[in-house]
């Protein structure tokens, strides 16, 4: 049952870009990542999901990575295997735990990720954070 | 990202067309500064035309609330997967008066 599109799935190039984290440029690989969503097929309701949570993991990366006044590496990654987009988000920088109580203006970008993709996960380690977000392109799995 | 201010009665409308994030937010918060400086007893965030609402935009929607306090009631309009949906993820909807069409924003009571 899963044989027919495979093998042109795997055709389908998936995309890797490294950037300064700048919000320019967080901004810039939304709009990359969302044309090549929709090249490949994904449906744009789960576009829309894909962009916002890339964008929040992009976000936090410009935001929190790295200390103020310096800039260091954004790093995107998709691809779409047998109907699941994966989209990794990674920086070199410094993971800043969520304060307990953010405030009213702020932390709303990990529970938009959790909320918006089929599966999240937050990997911080010595050489950087990296994000990994799922969504299934039948669209079934999400709503 | 832009902004058009209009009068309604005793209601200022910020028109946002765009998307709003990381790099745009700061300027709907000058537009809402510049616009609680007259202290209207109605400022209405219409969202009809923002093609993106980031987290960062919603805290400029929920910044521009408290900012408003006694003196300016603030009214959203949003609707739809690319706005009204991450405000309703974020329990945004239930802190923030939140209305599908800028008629309804202004016919409220």
């Amino acid at each position: 049952m899963r044989l027919p599109s495979r093998s042109l799935e795997s055709l389908e190039p998936a995309l890797h870009y490294r950037v300064p984290a700048l919000p320019a440029r967080a901004a810039t690989l939304r709009q990359l990542l969302c044309e090549w969503a929709g090249e490949v097929g994904v449906p744009p309701d789960t576009r829309q999901e894909i962009a916002l949570a890339a964008y929040e993991a992009m976000a936090n990366v410009v935001v929190h990575a790295y200390p103020p006044g310096t800039s260091g590496v954004l790093e995107l990654q998709a691809d779409l295997t047998d109907g699941v987009v994966t989209v990794v988000i990674r920086d070199e920088g410094q993971w800043q735990p969520p304060p307990d109580d953010p405030g009213p203006l702020h932390g709303r970008g990990l529970p938009l990720i959790r909320e918006l993709s089929l599966d999240s996960r937050v990997s911080p380690g010595p050489e950087g954070t990296t994000v990994r977000m799922t969504w299934s392109t039948t669209g079934s799995s999400t709503r | 990202m832009s902004v058009h201010v209009e009068q309604h009665g005793a209601a200022v409308v910020l028109r946002v067309t765009g998307e709003l994030d990381l790099l745009t937010a700061p300027r709907l918060e000058e537009s809402v500064d510049n616009a609680l400086r007259e202290q209207p007893q109605v400022l209405i965030l219409d969202l009809s035309e923002v093609g993106f609402l980031a987290s960062s935009g919603i805290a400029a929607l929920v910044d521009a609330h408290q900012r408003g306090g006694k003196e300016t009631e603030v009214r959203v309009v949003a609707r739809g997967n690319a706005t009204f949906r991450p405000l309703e993820l974020t329990g945004v909807t239930a802190k923030l008066a939140v209305h599908p069409t800028l008629d309804e924003a202004l016919s409220v009571e």
